[in-house]
């Protein structure tokens, strides 16, 4: 879509793109140039090219996290559309009610992760938590607790990660639903097509770019998963629930080698970007034709 | 007859899956905030009482606690300003911009696009060290702008994809009446495109908010006493040796308040407003 | 009509930007002191504005009241920020470094004695304390202080609150005479706080009842900072050492492998079956809430359990020196905090810090903190007869400080990479995903690797 004037419009991006320039690309550049030097707070650093890099290749604790992180990622955003989907379609007609379930439903969002996670911290306490008595109760094996074993460490992460996002994937859908339009409803009908038939050739593809948005989102900030796993297990038991920046965060903030962490910072930035061109390009590759 | 009959039976037992469906994730989902509320109105010593207990006597010790002996009054309003003025700033850099990826094409759009698109990709650790710097540099360490700043970075890129959204869904024919109409184009984006896009306006500034009301990390390096958040605050009740629960949850429950009031308030926006991609 | 529309909304950007841009430090310069006879009534430091970070730690809360009492008396206004432990540090650190003078003056754990030091950190007050010796009245210091804040021939902070290791135990069972009968008839000895690691066995052992949900010792086994630096408690008793005097690693040793299973055995047989998952406070409220009968602790913990609004132990607590390995001459620990001063601050503002360091650990104001949750660093506190009748367990943490080893854990500037690489392990090992030798070796070969 044009307008005419559009010169004037490219103003319109001058904002952001100075704006990102000096506070996102600066401190990127940064972490850039550091990440080659042997840098620890507070004292010289020295260049030592990309032996930092090389460093990582040996770096047990920092391949098992890259593991962890795409498990985590990949099960609780899966986790996270699933329900989000199945809440939404469940949640979608109007009534007084709904109203306020959708607005109830939407707390655990508001949350700062880590008061989520000091919440659920007590709530699943091996010995004294009511959620771990309850689990006990129902003659559930739990071990010796669900976020001290590590066979369950991850996975109640997962879950508390599920918790606090799925509401907001909740809403996103939500929204999409009701934008969609009526008239490939009312044709589906006509030709006598299931409810089911309906959801999976109509409904979903409708909801695609709404869907691969909210993913992409969700995508990304859950490859920064910090402060829930902060909160109750700091990466162990051993190294179970030890995410990327978990590593990151004991080697830059707590043995302050911050040029060894920048370098890693970088790997998993890059990570990110390879996720999100592979989002933007799966988005805009039917609708628009790509945008080039 | 028969057909009939088997067939609103069937309806009926999908209407009560779906609402036994419904009960247990509203139960998931609920618990937690219950329990957090109820913890605000214990004793400390009863904290870990098991079983657990719902019926007890309510003291109000803990509200109490948290006023007299922690400033979360000023954290309340610290948190508030924080995220307010984050939202103003997205609000600032991200609509134009999502305009413009709207409604015009140039070279380099999509690099541009994903550059904005990948600020939401960079891990918080470290870049809180060479931001700090900065901050520091130009005097706004410890400040509350400084951690606006840095939570713009991550919410107006997220802005103005949104908004780019929003805006394929308004006719562009409006505005190009309106130019004719003698309209300098920036007039045009004001008085007729911004007023349709309220809803995604709302939306944007929803997401915007409850980020920087859920930041911790960035608080935490670039604060100072006077300008810390509630999270901050959350946090100090944790002592070495015992943890004030208690007190912890009254704050939650204070933290929480606003956030649902407000997104209560603006519902019937933010629904309609996430059309993301442009769905026409 | 429109101008004043522009006004008001001038003034609410005023405003906002007033708001928002508020909060940012100014140093402020120090008032020269007071001279002339005539204005000695006036106090010195009146109007002096500073900012103290301390240890979210039992002693933190008396602190605010110490800091208000130094104001009326000096009229220098000095702010407590209550941080906790990873935060302090992780603030700490950025502040020294990136020079931004947040804070004037920190609490120094005894661990980060080393490498503040070696980066500078904090102001060295060696020359100070040579100039006012006097004053301080350092004869009246118990050596193993200095441990706080002494590295080489530096001092980069000032001992202020010294913790006793120890040995917790409720008083109640260890004296109910049917449970000495029944120890008596099983084990052939009399049931007393144990003195050696294997009469702790028995005892534990004992006095594990998980039907009744009663657990006889409990530690910390939660990855990071809490598994190591327990563990290292245990090390202590067992007669190892991380580093030995010349700074090689001995970790590799027999008696850290002999103390490494016994830590490991305390999570398999006789702890709360969460412990693996245990932060100091979780640990504490194991005990405080009556479910463990021992426990290895810091004396600043001794009086929450006599608080009724988070102990259910109250009065049934015993406290004694920890118990050591038979036939070897061991030492008990000792740590805590020192206070420090930002190095990057005017030298008129660190004289007031230094004035304020000197008051806060002077014997008087030391006794008032100890009522109120403190710990000593003076044997002239320890000894005091009025506090002594209040807390009768000052005794015992006189004997650990007079025989204390504030080294076990390696105050070296590496130690947090130590401790992490001893967190990661140690916490294998009791969830068995290593075995005990597995754990040592691995973590000699790391540690190793660091020099």
């Amino acid at each position: 879509m044009q307008i005419s004037g559009r010169r004037t419009i490219h103003l319109f991006l001058l904002p952001i793109t100075v704006y990102l320039i000096i506070f996102f690309l600066y401190p990127v550049l940064f972490e850039l140039y550091i990440s080659f030097f042997d840098y620890s707070l507070g004292s010289p650093k020295k260049f030592i090219g990309i032996k930092n890099y090389l460093a990582m290749l040996k770096d047990e604790e920092f391949i098992i996290s890259l593991r962890i992180t795409s498990v985590f990622v990949v099960s609780a955003v899966f986790c996270q559309l699933t329900f989000g989907l199945l809440i939404a379609i469940l949640l979608n007609h109007e009534s007084r009610i709904m109203n306020i379930i959708r607005t109830l439903i939407l707390i655990p969002t508001v949350f700062t992760p880590l008061v989520a996670g000091l919440v659920w911290k007590a709530l699943l306490h091996p010995d004294l938590g009511p959620v771990t008595y309850y689990l006990r109760q129902l003659g559930i094996n739990i071990g010796r607790g669900l976020t001290v074993e590590r066979s369950t460490a991850l996975f109640s992460i997962v879950m508390i990660d599920v918790w606090e996002w799925t509401p907001l994937m909740v809403i996103i859908i939500l929204a999409g639903l009701k934008s969609l339009p009526e008239e490939p409803y009312e044709a589906g009908r006509i030709d006598g097509a299931s409810a089911w038939h309906l959801f999976r050739y109509i409904t979903l593809p409708l909801l695609r770019p709404t869907v691969v948005v909210a993913l992409l989102i969700r995508t990304l900030d859950a490859l920064k998963i910090f402060d829930i796993i902060w909160a109750i297990t700091r990466g162990g038991p051993g190294t179970a629930t030890t995410v990327a920046n978990i590593r990151i965060y004991d080697v830059g903030l707590q043995h302050l080698r911050i040029g060894y962490a920048s370098s890693l910072s970088n790997v998993l930035l890059v990570i990110g970007i390879l996720i999100g061109v592979l989002f933007v390009n799966v988005l805009y590759s039917r609708k628009y034709g790509g945008i080039r | 007859m028969t057909i009939f009959k088997s067939y609103s039976l069937k309806k009926k037992i999908f209407l009560a899956v779906r609402i036994l469906i419904v009960i247990t994730f509203l139960f998931f989902f609920l618990y937690p905030v219950f329990w957090v509320i109820q913890t605000a109105f214990k004793q400390r010593i009863d904290m870990f009482s098991l079983p657990p207990q719902y019926v007890f006597k309510p003291v109000m010790e803990n509200f109490k606690f948290i006023f007299e002996k922690m400033h979360v009054f000023q954290w309340t309003l610290n948190s508030s300003i924080i995220s307010l003025g984050t939202v103003v700033l997205s609000l600032i850099m991200g609509v134009p911009a999502g305009y413009a990826f709207s409604r015009v094409k140039f070279r380099g759009k999509y690099l541009l696009l994903m550059f904005i698109l990948l600020t939401r990709a960079l891990p918080p650790v470290i870049i809180v060290l060479p931001f700090r710097v900065i901050m520091h540099t130009i005097g706004l360490f410890g400040t509350r702008m400084a951690v606006i700043l840095i939570d713009t970075v991550y919410n107006a890129a997220f802005t103005a994809w949104l908004m780019s959204g929003i805006f394929e869904n308004i006719p562009v024919d409006l505005e190009e009446a309106g130019i004719i109409d003698g309209c300098t184009p920036i007039q045009a984006f004001i008085r007729i495109a911004l007023p349709l896009s309220k809803p995604g306006l709302v939306t944007s500034a929803l997401f915007a908010f409850i980020f920087s009301w859920n930041d911790f990390l960035f608080a935490l390096s670039l604060t100072s006493p006077p300008t810390a958040t509630l999270p901050l605050g959350m946090l100090s009740t944790f002592g070495m040796l015992s943890v004030g629960w208690t007190y912890m949850a009254a704050m939650g429950v204070i933290a929480v308040i606003p956030v649902v009031v407000v997104s209560l308030l603006l519902q019937r926006y933010y629904v309609s407003g996430l059309t993301f991609g442009g769905v026409k | 009509m429109k101008k004043r529309k522009i006004l008001l909304i001038l003034a609410l950007m005023v405003l906002s930007v007033s708001l928002v841009f508020a909060g940012g430090k100014k140093e402020e310069p120090a008032p020269a002191p007071e001279k002339k006879v005539e204005e000695a009534a006036k106090k010195p430091y009146e109007g002096v504005k500073m900012r103290l970070a301390a240890m979210a730690d039992q002693f933190a809360e008396y602190m605010k009241v110490l800091t208000e009492r130094y104001k009326a008396e000096t009229g220098a206004d000095i702010q407590v920020d209550i941080l906790g432990y990873v935060e302090l540090y992780q603030k700490m650190t950025q502040d020294y470094s990136t020079d931004t003078k947040q804070y004037d003056l920190a609490t120094v754990d005894i661990v980060w004695s080393g490498e503040f030091a070696v980066k500078g950190w904090t102001v060295d007050l060696t020359p100070l304390i040579e100039r006012d010796k006097a004053e301080i009245n350092t004869n009246d210091i118990y050596p193993v202080m200095w441990a706080m804040g002494s590295w080489e021939d530096k001092q980069v902070a000032f001992p202020m609150s010294g913790y006793a290791n120890s040995l917790i135990y409720r008083k109640d069972l260890f004296n109910d005479p049917a449970e000495k009968k029944a120890f008596m008839d099983e084990y052939g000895y009399e049931l007393a706080p144990p003195e050696t690691m294997s009469q702790m066995r028995d005892m534990a052992t004992f006095f594990t009842r998980k039907d009744k949900n009663l657990y006889g010792l409990v530690a910390n086994g939660a990855r990071g900072p809490a598994v190591a630096q327990d563990w290292m408690e245990y090390m202590r008793s067992f007669g190892g050492q991380i580093l030995d005097e010349n700074g090689n690693v001995v970790i590799d040793s027999k008696e850290c492998l002999e103390s490494l299973k016994f830590f490991v055995d305390i999570f398999d047989k006789w702890a709360p079956p969460g412990a693996i998952g245990y932060w100091w406070d979780d640990r504490e409220t194991a005990y405080r809430t009556g479910q463990a009968v021992m426990q290895s602790s810091w004396s600043i913990a001794r009086a929450g359990y006599e608080d009724p609004s988070i102990s259910k132990v109250v009065g049934k607590t015993g406290m004694a020196a920890p118990p050591k390995v038979e036939g070897k001459e061991t030492f008990y620990g000792v740590g805590g905090w020192g206070i420090g001063i930002n190095a990057d601050i005017s030298k008129e503002r660190q004289e007031i810090a230094w004035d304020f360091i000197k008051w806060l650990t002077s014997p008087e104001v030391q006794k008032d903190w100890l009522l109120h949750d403190g710990q000593p660093i003076r044997i002239s506190t320890v000894k005091d007869p009025e506090l002594n009748q209040k807390m009768p367990w000052l005794p015992v943490m006189h004997k650990v400080y007079q025989n204390g080893d504030g080294d076990y854990r390696p105050r070296v500037p590496e130690y947090n990479e130590i401790q992490s690489i001893l967190g990661l392990r140690v916490n294998q090992a009791i969830t068995h995903e290593l075995s005990a030798e597995e754990a040592i070796s691995k973590a000699a070969e790391e540690i190793k690797a660091l020099y």
